[in-house]
């Protein structure tokens, strides 16, 4: 059958009014907000996926993962806002600074370790050169403090080569490390930041820190005969203070001051295997045969990153970043199945009446008087405690998505119901009729006629609901539901849970809460753009 | 009003709801049971139950030896997981799961949850939601209270200002209000006039101690002034955050009747604007506007749980935070359901209303 008008497909008039859609809402001032915020939030997004580890909530849940980091610092970009800053310093590669056998000598120091303590009388702390001997490296990084603050902690990350034992004629010896910080500072004074404690295997030592109990009494006594200012600290009070004793002077009996200028700090690994002569442990050492792959000293400032750390010293950036895809992930599924059901059964049910559409309504009538928080708390709870359904493993990507599934399966009834009434409506119009009448089927008229005209108020519907699916994932996680993934609503969430102390944390809880309420806001300016195009009496005439 | 028509409609629209309620109350049943968390609820109160058991026993004069408690324990446990059909496929377990909820005939497992509601453990679901929920109530109210008193008479104003800069900055605020969750508003003014100005309380569980009678009659003035302290700042942030919905619904149903023939002859004819508020639009949005408020109600609920668990305050958002944090089976069904309950009731205040207030509806 030839018609004598070119008729355009299904699809290229869909693709046609969807462009003019866009530009039409892109020249609405909220509605250009609105696209141009989504935009970003699209942008961050691909940029989060294509940066973040695979295993991010593992990660996050891991303790030890973060055991480098400061513990709850601000931003690095607060010292321009005039915040002191003591700089958080890796130092990946440090030079190895010296490298050889050392022997106790009577009175005298050992001629590597010599020229690292100039002043014997200067060290402050628990160490006995007399004790020193075995196979010694020692690393030598500089540090500058150049403003009036403290940095966090001195912390040391060790790779250790996987073995400790070495044969020595014939026997198998297992190889020994004791690990010795000194800080040199620029009064002259050196703290042995962390003594000659005990001897471990090689392959057991991983990380260090500063040792409070290496130098508290020495320190006290010194420093209380220098300045006259005796520190008078309980054990809990002297163990927050541990770094500001080593990077400052006393100026209160409860309080320090820092001392600004260059800081040398040692990590000296002393080996020692028992009965076995230092030069052959050096030789091993050497060798690669025990020892370690990567030495890291950090020197932990007390501000870090684009958005400081939690009291889990976790990077608050990282969960931010990640925030964006998931939100997205969550906010899109969410509204665009709501909408597609809501859409379909409302259609339906109008359209063909009768028993389906008495079915329909009693169905949403049950569905719109179930409380949506609740319900999902109660599916929250069962899936924390559950690992598998059945055969399937659920890992927290999934119990997001079917704590999200009841979501829609209990949104989609507000959409029906006024989907409904506008089929109903435009089921009266004479052009139906005509169309009945010239052997329309029900599926053309449905999809000619009905869904067209409906198609731009889903539109605004679908974008509206999209951040009430993100503020519920995150409303979720505040009131203690965990799926693992590390969410903005997570972080809040988080800070709640410490809210004594995380509350005076503005880095901690101002950025989530600021993405959600900005992601929330572009929806909104976006659908009210839609709705104002959409419904002609809003318009501003 | 047309008492006959409320009526019927009370009772037919009654009847649905309750079926409603036990339909809801029966799916619930079903997903604990098929998921299992139904056994965890029970275990949860079988060792309530022998835990009492054992304390009443080890109390008597003359002592029971060891042994002998241990066996009565053993056999009243028996009996508990056989009266609970726990060895039983779980749909077996189904309608008197389901009962025992209508009848919250639950035990609360945990000390941290019993203190939300100002309780001594043990206590039972029941008592804990009996002693929460009204604070919760009054607090909800009283913010929409606020929230629609403010709305209703501005509304129709900024309606006739359409395009104003005040129309625009109320536009914003509203959008601004739906888009900020309001438990993110609660935490942001405890940061800032809790801990940065320190001109609100940071915990507000203390207010506690003033909700008791003896207390206040004892110095009604000093405990009135400590109770407004506590709350001010939840009743604000609350308020706030209602307000934003409530002027955006009122602003939108009053333009389509700002711009209707009738108020245009009632300013031709002069009349004052206050007399054409009230009588001619007000009286036409109201239905509309309340059919706003119940569609609204469910965000503001569960908006506010959460709100309230942010301010630790003793309602029911703090007794389901302990709750899920101490694992507490029991108190989570249980105030699951009494939500669901409470949200399915004040839609049928809210319906009844909108019947009485609207004479052309009919359902």
């Amino acid at each position: 059958m030839s018609r004598g008008i070119e008729r355009e497909g299904v699809l290229a008039s869909i693709a046609r009014s969807l462009k003019a859609g866009f530009s039409e809402v892109w020249s609405n001032t909220m509605g250009r907000v609105g696209i141009i915020i989504i935009s970003f939030i699209m942008i961050m997004s691909i940029y989060a996926l294509a940066t973040s580890p695979p295993n991010v909530s593992e990660i996050w849940d891991d303790p030890y993962a973060w055991s480098a980091y400061p513990r709850a610092v601000p931003p690095e970009w607060v010292k321009y806002l005039g915040v002191p800053v003591a700089e958080h310093r890796i130092y990946e590669d440090p030079e190895l600074y010296f490298e050889g056998v050392i022997i106790p000598l009577q009175g005298r120091l050992p001629p590597g370790v010599e020229a690292l303590l100039p002043g014997q009388e200067r060290i402050v702390g628990q160490l006995d050169i007399n004790t020193l001997f075995g196979y010694a490296e020692i690393y030598l990084v500089e540090y500058e403090l150049a403003e009036e603050a403290f940095p966090r902690d001195i912390f040391i990350l060790l790779e250790p080569i996987n073995n400790s034992v070495i044969n020595v004629e014939g026997r198998e010896v297992t190889v020994n490390v004791i690990p010795i910080i000194l800080v040199e500072r620029p009064d002259g004074v050196v703290i042995v930041a962390h003594g000659p404690i005990r001897a471990v295997p090689t392959t057991d030592l991983r990380q260090l820190t500063a040792d409070l109990y290496s130098f508290w009494g020495d320190y006290v006594e010194y420093f209380g005969n220098e300045t006259g200012i005796v520190l008078d600290l309980t054990e809990t009070e002297a163990k927050g203070r541990k770094s500001q004793m080593i990077f400052g002077l006393p100026e209160t009996e409860k309080t320090l001051r820092p001392l600004m200028g260059e800081y040398r700090v040692a990590l000296m690994l002393l080996y020692l295997a028992p009965g076995v002569n230092p030069e052959l442990v050096g030789e091993a050492v050497r060798q690669g045969v025990v020892g370690y792959e990567d030495v890291t000293i950090i020197v932990k400032g007390n501000a870090y990153g684009l958005l400081g750390t939690d009291t889990n010293r976790r990077d608050l950036w990282l969960a931010l970043k990640y925030g964006f895809p998931v939100a997205v992930a969550v906010g899109l599924f969410a509204a665009v199945s709501s909408v597609i059901i809501g859409l379909i059964i409302g259609v339906v049910s109008g359209y063909y009446g009768g028993i389906i559409d008495e079915v329909v309504q009693r169905v949403i009538d049950v569905i719109v008087n179930i409380p949506l928080l609740p319900i999902l708390i109660l599916i929250g709870v069962i899936l924390e405690e559950t690992t598998s359904i059945g055969p399937w493993q659920i890992g927290p990507w999934s119990k997001l998505f079917i704590i999200i599934g009841f979501l829609v399966v209990l949104s989609w009834g507000g959409l029906a119901i006024i989907v409904r009434s506008m089929t109903l409506s435009i089921k009266a119009e004479p052009y139906i009729e005509a169309a009945v009448a010239v052997g329309a089927s029900n599926l053309r008229i449905i999809f000619r006629h009905i869904i067209p005209q409906i198609l731009p108020y889903a539109m605004a519907s679908l974008v509206f609901s999209v951040p009430a699916a993100i503020i519920t994932e995150a409303g979720l996680s505040v009131i203690g539901i965990e799926h693992g993934l590390p969410t903005w609503g997570r972080v809040l969430a988080d800070a709640q849970a410490e809210r004594g102390v995380a509350y005076e944390m503005w880095w901690w809880i101002l950025p989530p809460g600021i993405m959600l309420a900005v992601t929330s806001l572009a929806f909104v300016l976006l659908g009210l753009a839609i709705e104002t195009i959409v419904e002609p009496r809003l318009r501003r005439s | 009003m047309n008492v006959d028509r409320v009526a019927t409609v009370a009772v037919k629209r009654g009847v649905t709801l309750a079926a409603i309620l036990f339909i809801i109350v029966l799916l619930t049943a079903v997903i604990i049971g098929v998921t299992g968390y139904d056994v965890k609820i029970l275990n949860a109160l079988i060792d309530e139950r022998l835990r009492g058991l054992r304390q009443t026993l080890q109390q008597q004069q003359p002592p029971i030896p060891q042994e002998e408690i241990e066996r009565i324990v053993a056999e009243e446990e028996r009996k508990l997981r056989e009266f609970y059909r726990l060895d039983d496929p779980w749909y077996v377990r189904l309608i008197p799961m389901a009962i025992m909820t209508f009848k919250l005939d639950l035990n609360i497992t945990s000390d941290d949850v019993a203190n939300v509601a100002g309780l001594v453990y043990p206590a039972t679901v029941g008592e804990a939601i009996s002693a929460t929920l009204p604070r919760t109530i009054v607090m909800i109210t009283v913010g929409e209270l606020i929230a629609m008193s403010i709305a209703l008479p501005l509304g129709p104003y900024i309606a006739y200002k359409r395009g104003s800069v005040v129309d625009k900055s109320v536009v914003t605020y509203a959008a601004l209000a739906n888009a900020i969750p309001i438990w993110w508003l609660a935490m942001l003014f405890i940061f800032i006039f809790g801990y940065q100005l320190e001109i609100a309380p940071t915990r507000y569980r203390e207010i506690l101690s003033y909700l008791k009678w003896e207390v206040f009659v004892e110095n009604p003035v000093y405990t009135l002034a400590n109770i407004l302290y506590y709350a001010y700042l939840p009743i604000l942030v609350t308020a706030l955050s209602f307000l934003g919905g409530w002027l955006y619904s009122v602003r939108a149903v009053a333009i389509r009747v700002v711009s209707e023939d009738f108020v245009m002859v009632g300013r031709a004819k002069g009349m004052p604007e206050r007399v054409i508020v009230t009588r001619y639009i007000l009286r036409v949005i109201a239905g509309p506007v309340l059919t706003f408020a119940i569609l609204g109600l469910a965000g503001s609920i569960s908006g506010f749980i959460i709100t309230e668990a942010v301010f630790n305050w003793p309602g029911m958002g703090t007794l389901y935070y302990q709750a899920i944090l101490s694992g507490d089976s029991p108190t989570i069904l249980g105030v699951t359901y009494v939500t669901t309950l409470a949200y399915i009731a004040g839609r049928y205040i809210l319906e009844i209303i909108y019947v009485i207030v609207d004479p052309r509806v009919e359902m």
